[in-house]
């Protein structure tokens, strides 16, 4: 049977870089903002594909800098082609890694990204050639949506039902991240909705799978 | 949808409303796509009422009731979408699932036809006022519609608005006479109305265990409880007598409710004297009307 629960091991110079690894199979990439662990949806991934997470570290700097720094934890650790999730602050480095000539990455999901990208916008994301599907709660108010369509012209746009700015974040970060009643898939876990809730996670998550071609 | 199409074509002047489809037992791009046609088709003049329907109508499309506000408001929201959005998006949602979304054509009106949807319950009312919804009431007593009015009313300055007197719908069935003796006549000849709702009692059971009427199912079910004539006529829920008597009616619903829009539905099927009541009031209540 395939481990789903996360363990937390380290890679990069020094062996500095923080990142947590489940399930077995073709290779999924998350990249996820400041200090968020791994939620249900990287678990219900992690019961079919071998799942990575990567918090996105201050020392990394720009995006840019944050790409580059995953790019070569994953080729440290022997993985030659993979799929790519981002959730939030990730989106920018996930692209700006999905960019990389030498990367060889299936298709790109990027989870309620932020409107903040950490620096200016470049026009090689509309160069991007990997299937790009970028997925928004119909409750977030910012314009990161327009934006990234704005950004990425190619990509396959979809709305999350009810789901606010964080939507595979723990309920806690979406309240801290402004979130209010059903801000939030994690946040709806109310007696009441709770079925729904599981199984909306469950519909999020293979989105993402679907997205990543398995 | 298919009279709406039809009178686009021949009423070239007025406002068509549809109040409207049972949003959570139909598809709603569907909805959002043929409601944009429609607006085309008329140039601009659609008006979209979006119901919830009957627990019956959720029988008979194996919809479970329990899920009929939810349902209801996830549609609402992604027909929303669909008429706002310019570029096609994807629906991930509790119960709807689409890849692609691009309907075709937009609507005319923008960012998208007058909305109004059932408010009769507390929770249609907060639904409604927090989404800037216009709200109609049907089958039901001016003093329910009253309370709902001011719950609407209330919600929506929470909400931070006002709703005007056209975001107010009150639905009722008429019958107008040369007097008022004459429309009692009339109407006394009717056999007792049926509520489909309540013909099947384990069907009416079911519903009501499933929560399909909210909070407040004691005053919801009393909307459809049966009534003699005059009770009716008292409670504002059907509008009968002679032409004085009909505007009187009319102004009381008004000043009770500050609906400004009445919707009014035959009350009896009695050949030329039904043809009859809808001459009497274009021609002795409707311009009157225009005064209240």
């Amino acid at each position: 049977m395939t481990e789903t629960t996360f363990a937390q091991r380290w890679a990069g110079e020094s062996q500095r870089l923080p990142y947590w690894e489940a399930g077995a199979g073709e290779t999924i990439v998350a990249i996820l903002d400041g200090q968020r662990l791994p939620t249900r949806a990287h678990t219900l991934l992690a019961e079919r594909r071998r799942v990575i997470v990567f918090a996105m570290t201050a020392d990394a700097g720009s995006p840019q800098g944050a790409a580059r720094q995953v790019g070569a934890a994953v080729a440290a650790l022997g993985i030659e082609r993979f799929d790519l999730i981002s959730e939030g602050a990730g989106a920018a480095a996930a692209v700006w890694l999905a960019l990389a000539p030498k990367a060889d990455i299936g298709s790109v999901v990027l989870a309620a990204p932020d409107s903040v990208l950490g620096g200016p916008p470049d026009e090689a994301f509309r160069e991007i050639k990997r299937p790009v599907l970028v997925l928004c709660g119909t409750n977030d108010k910012s314009d990161a949506g327009d934006l990234w369509r704005a950004l990425l012209p190619g990509c396959h746009f979809m709305f999350v039902y009810d789901a606010g700015p964080a939507i595979g974040a723990s309920a806690s970060l979406a309240r801290r991240r402004g979130g209010t009643r059903g801000n939030s898939v994690h946040s709806r876990g109310v007696p009441r909705a709770g079925a729904r809730s599981s199984r909306m996670r469950k519909s999020t998550a293979l989105a993402g799978e679907r997205a990543s071609g398995s | 949808m298919v009279m709406a199409g039809a009178l686009s074509q021949l009423v070239h002047r007025a406002r068509i409303a549809v109040l409207g489809p049972t949003l959570p037992i139909l598809n709603p791009v569907r909805v959002a796509e043929e409601f944009a046609m429609l607006d085309t088709m008329s140039g601009g003049r659609l008006v979209a009422g979006m119901m919830r329907g009957t627990p019956n109508e959720y029988v008979t499309y194996n919809i479970n009731p329990a899920e009929s506000r939810d349902r209801f408001a996830e549609a609402l929201h992604l027909i929303r979408r669909a008429w706002t959005e310019t570029r096609p998006f994807g629906w991930l949602g509790r119960y709807y699932q689409y890849r692609t979304i691009s309907i075709w054509p937009r609507p005319v009106q923008q960012p998208h036809p007058p909305l109004y949807m059932s408010g009769s319950s507390p929770e249609a009312g907060e639904f409604a006022a927090r989404n800037h919804i216009g709200i109609g009431f049907a089958f039901t007593t001016v003093p329910l519609a009253k309370s709902a009015v001011q719950h609407y009313r209330a919600c929506a300055r929470d909400a931070g608005w006002e709703p005007a007197a056209e975001d107010v719908i009150y639905r009722a069935m008429f019958h107008v006479a040369d007097t008022d003796e004459a429309a009692f006549a009339d109407m006394s000849t009717l056999p007792p109305r049926i509520s489909l709702v309540d013909q099947n009692k384990a069907i009416a059971a079911g519903v009501r265990q499933s929560g399909y009427y909210g909070a407040d199912a004691v005053a919801q079910r009393q909307r459809t409880s049966r009534r003699e004539l005059a009770d009716r006529i008292e409670l504002g829920q059907i509008i009968v007598g002679g032409p004085d008597t009909v505007l009187a009616q009319v102004r009381c619903i008004r000043d009770e409710l500050g609906a400004g829009v009445l919707d009014l539905v035959v009350g009896a099927q009695l050949g030329e004297r039904t043809l009859h009541s809808i001459e009497l009031f274009g021609a002795k209540v409707l311009p009157r009307m225009r005064e209240l």
